[in-house]
């Protein structure tokens, strides 16, 4: 009985070690170097790197309000955080008039009109609308302080934002005045962002 | 005789004194024709009336009158302010935040191979997310519709590739959850490689 356990027993020692030996090489491709005297060994490390995310928090949409009586123009700020690991660069890529408003404005020039003189079927049709940075609110040295008017079609690179902080943008208008009732009008505003 | 001349006298006193009492009378005719008027005048300005004053659009209307019921608000009309504007913009404006891999891979550029390429909708946002890969103005690739609280870990090819790394614009376009509405895009710059 005591003969057949230690048989057993050597048995499984036996198959330990074999199993071990015959391991080791899946894990590591292991090379011996030999030579006399200093043995130079080359070890390949592979690295893997995965890309990174890209994050980032804005508005797809954006309002505004014309209040033709205190000659007013209202919208609130833009917000873009940047929740990437790294510094994003955000462009403007377009501000667009769109339909799905009771007016569909067409978008002109700032000095194309005599904006206060507009009349009624004008001041429902022309509008002037831009987009800019706001200064000290989070945007890198070097950010653009020109204003990307919706009537041009070239992309405004805006600036860069480090990670987790935010910047602002702030819309501009030239109107008409003469409105002969409430109205609601749409710009569609694409933003672009890509790693810097 | 003297019963005559009596007579007389009487009748000439009674005469005199009829005389006496025309202006009277006259003048209390006047005055009551004056109330009269008056009285007409109030009607014209009081309701119930028995006799409505004539419409406007009669030619012989007199000045037009006043519908005195009801009251309007003291003081000057006041426009909202500047900050109830905002806030209520504010309150149309629907944020998102994406999360994009900044490189898609594919390991063949066969039309219908799948490539890896992760985006998530996190689950903060409102709205449905669908992405797609264009190459030189061209869609690639087009995810599925991501859902708040979804990702995609990859995407097939709609149009064949050759093999190499590009500079691809990956679009994500937004819609409403409920209507499916289109609401509005957003671009990033990505690496597409292509084995």
């Amino acid at each position: 009985m005591k003969n057949r356990f230690k048989r057993v027993l050597a048995g499984i020692v036996t198959f330990a070690v074999l199993g071990v030996t015959a391991a080791v090489p899946a894990f590591a491709a292991d090379k011996t170097d030999t030579g006399t005297g200093s043995v130079t060994g080359n070890v390949t490390i592979n690295g893997s790197i995965s890309p990174l995310t890209i994050s980032v928090t804005h508005p797809i949409n954006v309002a505004y309000a014309i209040s033709p009586d205190a000659e007013t123009f209202t919208a609130p700020d833009i917000t873009v955080t940047n929740n990437t690991k790294v510094a994003v660069i955000a462009t403007v890529e377009s501000l667009k008039a769109a339909s799905g408003g009771s007016l569909t404005f067409t978008d002109v020039d700032p000095s194309a009109k005599a904006w206060r003189s507009l009349n009624l079927a004008d001041s429902k049709k022309y509008i002037a609308l831009g987009i800019a940075a706001k200064g000290n609110s989070g945007w890198n040295s070097g950010y653009s302080t020109s204003t990307h008017w919706a009537v041009n079609d070239s992309p405004l690179q805006v600036g860069t934002l480090n990670p987790n902080i935010s910047g602002a943008l702030s819309l501009t208008a030239d109107y008409g005045l003469a409105f002969d009732g409430a109205y609601t009008a749409n710009h569609q505003l694409v933003f672009q962002f890509q790693l810097a | 005789m003297t019963t005559e001349k009596i007579n007389e006298r009487k009748g000439k006193k009674e005469d005199k004194k009829r005389k006496r009492k025309w202006p009277y009378i006259l003048l209390l005719i006047l005055l009551l024709l004056l109330l009269l008027l008056l009285l007409l005048r109030s009607c014209g300005n009081q309701h119930p009336c028995p006799n409505p004053p004539p419409s406007s659009s009669s030619p012989v209307s007199s000045a037009p009158s006043l519908d005195d019921t009801g009251s309007a608000e003291p003081g000057s009309s006041n426009t909202p302010s500047r900050q109830k504007i905002l806030s209520r913009l504010q309150k149309q404006e629907v944020t998102v935040t994406d999360k994009v891999s900044a490189q898609a891979s594919f390991s063949s550029g066969v039309k219908g191979s799948t490539g890896t390429w992760e985006v998530e909708n996190p689950s903060s946002n409102t709205v449905i997310m669908q992405c797609e890969i264009v190459l030189n103005g061209e869609t690639v690739a087009k995810s599925a519709p991501i859902y708040p609280g979804q990702h995609i870990n990859g995407l097939t090819l709609s149009q064949p590739v050759s093999s190499g790394s590009y500079s691809v614009t990956a679009a994500i376009k937004y819609y409403n959850k409920t209507t499916k509405a289109y609401l509005g895009m957003a671009d990033y710059k990505i690496h597409l490689s292509v084995s």
